[in-house]
């Protein structure tokens, strides 16, 4: 233990001769609360050695004036280790292992609404040995629905110390901060609990027994509720209606908000125009940055909508409940919960999904997991989404009550999901061994309420995400993308012999935009894409929305607000094809909005998901062969969809 | 309870101040009896013969065990913890004491006397009473009502809800928990509730 005082690997509190206390329990035992309540927030993180899991590491103010480093390890249901997740918690716990500082003493969280099966990790901790503090959560849910359990005689019962601590609260905290000072005087179990599956089934038994547990009833309004949207038909029905709701919410509500930030936009652009003297950064600010990041951040109203929904549907309980309703599906497919909980996590955004996939015991359903979590409509194509389908279809265009611009999405939500499905499963099928059955946990929480303040927290984490991306990826793309696609500057000979007049601004800057680097690069790849029907000003857009999918939007806004400065989205609906056997028709038409719709929704357009890709598979391999396949699907997929489209429209 | 087939369920808590003592929680009316048995199953009767354990001695819904002085639970305790689950798949096998009149008469007197020393008849004393377990026979426990219990007319609650309930979680063939009146040697028959209250006659 001579380096406690900071563990070798990256993202360690390093407080010198501080004590290390760790926090083990199960998913969902409040684990992540307590370390907050208990380090203020003030997490530091970093990566286990050698591994990827992520490491959470705070300082905690503890009795008497003093501190300890306080570690949250990954939930996990047991310390027999099958996932990346519990052979960490198992390492961390090993005093003989020397990758990892063993902790002084172990905080286990053990919610009290499951305790007949939260204590069989306990009784795991509790043979190897550290001292251990149980924390009892949850306590307030398990007295509102009837269920009862005594402290004190479940103290005595496992022989160590527990502490009740209910969402964080002061004084319950403070008593656990004044145990917290000192683990080496904690009470340890006389004899500690047994090994063998059944003995410690017998040994909960009799502790739940003296504890005068009994366990919570379920809510009779859950109870009925549940008997509808469980359902396998009614629930399943009550799903998709739920969900279609969700896409036409999405685009009735946020549209007023989208407008306005629209027209800020081009009140900044104008000012930018008409203020900075210097012809090329007036077009550089106007263009570049304001017709490019600000064509992305529109988008902000949907993205945070989508969050409002989200957690709104989380935060009732009702994404549990849809998630365990797709398990039956999916279980008859072949697939694990555990993988669709890992795509249910990507519809914000993959980087999660793939994270998610740790929990996963098999090496081959991890990786089919991943490669299928891409396919999941991630946030990031939203911005994309609605720009076309605002090209596509009118907003005032219904079918009976409802818009199709909300339809449309649906549909590419619906069709992302099973794709993301199909791919997982067909990927979890090629050479499948059978390894052994785990059992998978889903809670099933009450339905409640949500908390303003958690909804609020969901959405303002999700936009701060958003407005980072923007200001880091997105913001360098288009600065890049804004150089290429305005050099090599023409001069004015250049100009007079192609027919452009020097003084017409407008048509200086389209006759740029058409010779310049990009245009060559965009022609270039023109080949691959013709037969999707996209010319080299999409082109441009497909290869710049590689960083991050929104840059296509900030880049179709640079080309647009250089065509026509007042009226960018008119000028995109009017953009025509220059050459070649279409020559002067319209640039978007219905079959090349459809295919690039369809394009995007397979195409795997982000940097980021590669880079994770690459980290949580330990090799090259995968995210090539990700990129590649879905590159291959996409470009099929989109062909037939202009073909197919074409022939109907 | 478990199933018949699964193992019985134990798990054991430590003795304040007596670091050689464990005391193994069993289910409740398992054993048939208290005290020190007369016989032991094979296994456990070995680490008595010539193991660890010093002493054992059956208790309501309990097995206390005494370690040797050389001996301590950090190594014995696998041990003894293997042997008692496998003696308690087998209650039958456990002999009581000789000389005991009533094995469940006396099983149920020492659960009533453990109830009334902890939380319940703390409960009597800081309401200045007292109790007392008098006699137990055939599902039947009789106490004493002393100081204020004598006489209180929530006495008959606090036998029913708290010394009832008690006892059967440590023996359930506990069927009812009665007051044995003492023949008052001064007290007038009645007795006042509330000073501002008439007298009230056979209260």
């Amino acid at each position: 233990m001579s380096d406690h005082c900071g563990p070798p690997s990256a993202g360690g509190v390093a407080l010198v001769g501080a004590r290390r206390i760790a926090l083990v329990g199960s998913p969902n035992s409040g684990k992540t609360t307590l370390f907050n309540a208990l380090t203020g927030l003030r997490a530091k993180t970093g990566n286990y050695p050698g591994v990827t899991v992520t490491r959470y590491e705070g300082i905690a103010e503890v009795g008497a004036g003093g501190q300890v480093v306080l570690e949250d390890l990954p939930g996990t249901y047991s310390l027999v280790a099958i996932s990346p997740d519990e052979q960490i918690v198992a390492s961390v716990l090993d005093p003989a292992d020397e990758g990892t500082a063993t902790p002084e003493g172990l905080l286990v969280t053990l919610d009290a609404t499951t305790m007949r099966r939260s204590l069989r990790l306990v009784a795991q901790v509790l043979r190897r040995g550290l001292p251990v503090c149980v924390v009892l959560t949850f306590t307030d849910e398990l007295t509102r629905r009837q269920g009862r359990v005594d402290v004190a005689a479940l103290r005595r019962a496992l022989g160590v110390p527990v502490v009740a601590v209910v969402g964080g609260r002061r004084q319950q905290l403070a008593d656990l901060r004044d145990l917290m000072a000192d683990p080496s005087s904690w009470s340890r179990p006389v004899v500690p609990p047994p090994a063998e599956p059944e003995e410690v089934g017998a040994w909960i038994e009799s502790v739940l027994g003296a504890a005068g547990y009994s366990a919570p009833q379920i809510d009779e309004r859950t109870r009925r509720l549940d008997a509808v949207l469980l359902h396998p038909v009614w629930g399943t029905l009550v799903f998709f209606a739920t969900m279609f709701a969700f896409f036409q919410i999405i685009f009735a509500v946020a549209a007023p908000a989208q407008a306005g930030i629209e027209s800020v936009f081009a009140w900044l652009g104008d000012q930018a125009r008409t203020r900075v003297g210097i012809d090329w950064l007036a077009a550089f600010i106007a263009d570049g940055l304001i017709g490019g990041v600000g064509g992305v951040v529109v988008f902000l109203p949907q993205i945070a909508l989508l969050f409002v929904l989200i957690s709104l549907l989380e935060g009732i309980g009702y994404l549990a409940r849809a998630a365990f309703l797709m398990d039956r599906v999916m279980a008859r497919a072949g697939l694990e919960g555990r993988a669709f909980v890992a795509l249910l996590s990507s519809f914000a955004c993959a980087i999660p999904g793939i994270m998610a996939t740790r929990t996963l015991p098999s090496t081959r359903d991890r990786i089919a997991t991943m490669l299928g979590a891409p396919l999941m409509t991630c946030s990031a194509r939203l911005p994309v989404y609605v720009l076309l389908i605002g090209l596509l279809v009118s907003p005032d265009t219904r079918v009976g009550p409802f818009g199709v611009q909300g339809l449309v999405m649906f549909a590419l939500y619906l069709v992302g999901a099973i794709s993301a499905m199909l791919t997982a499963w067909l990927f979890s099928r090629i050479g499948r061994s059978t390894g052994p059955a785990l059992p998978f946990y889903m809670e099933m929480p009450p339905y409640r309420l949500p908390s303003l303040r958690s909804v609020a927290l969901a959405v303002w984490d999700a936009c701060r995400g958003f407005l980072s991306k923007v200001t880091r990826i997105i913001l360098g793309t288009t600065i890049v993308l804004w150089l290429l696609l305005n050099l090599p500057a023409p001069s004015d000979d250049e100009l007079r012999a192609a027919g452009v007049d020097p003084a017409d601004t407008t048509a200086v800057a389209t006759y740029t935009i058409d010779h310049s680097l990009a245009a060559d690069i965009g022609h270039a790849v023109e080949p691959v894409f013709e037969p999707l029907g996209f010319d080299w000003r999409i082109n441009v857009g497909v290869l710049a929305s590689l960083s991050a999918r929104e840059v296509f939007v900030a880049t179709m806004g640079q080309v647009a607000a250089a065509q026509n400065p007042d009226d960018p989205a008119d000028a995109l609906a009017t953009m025509r094809v220059q050459e070649g056997p279409r020559q002067g028709e319209l640039l978007f038409t219905p079959p090349v909005l459809a295919a690039l719709l369809v394009f995007f929704l397979y195409a795997l357009q982000c940097m980021s998901t590669i880079a994770v890709l690459r980290r949580e598979s330990g090799s090259w391999r995968w995210p090539v062969i990700a990129f590649g396949y879905l590159f291959a699907l996409a470009w099929v997929m989109a062909a037939l969809t202009r073909v197919v489209v074409a022939a109907v429209t | 309870m478990a199933p018949a087939s699964g193992p019985v369920p134990v798990h054991p808590e430590a003795v304040p101040g007596r670091p050689e003592a464990v005391r193994w929680v069993v289910p409740a009316g398992l054993l048939g009896f208290v005290g020190e048995p007369a016989q032991l199953p094979g296994p456990l009767a070995a680490l008595v013969a010539d193991g660890p354990i010093a002493r054992l001695e059956v208790e309501p819904a309990g097995v206390l065990i005494d370690l040797r002085p050389e001996a301590d639970w950090a190594q014995a305790g696998e041990s003894v913890r293997a042997a008692l689950q496998q003696a308690l798949a087998h209650p039958e096998a456990w002999y009581p004491p000789r000389d005991v009149a009533s094995p469940a008469d006396e099983r149920l007197a020492a659960a009533a006397r453990q109830v009334l020393a902890g939380e319940v008849g703390e409960y009597a004393r800081s309401h200045g009473g007292a109790l007392e377990v008098v006699a137990a026979h055939d599902g039947v426990v009789e106490v004493r009502l002393e100081g204020t219990c004598e006489g209180c007319p929530a006495a008959g609650r606090t036998l029913e809800e708290r010394v009832l309930v008690g006892v059967r979680r440590l023996d359930p063939s506990v069927r009812s928990v009665v007051a044995r009146r003492v023949a008052p040697a001064s007290e007038p028959s009645g007795r006042r509730l509330l000073p501002l209250w008439p007298r009230v006659r056979g209260a």
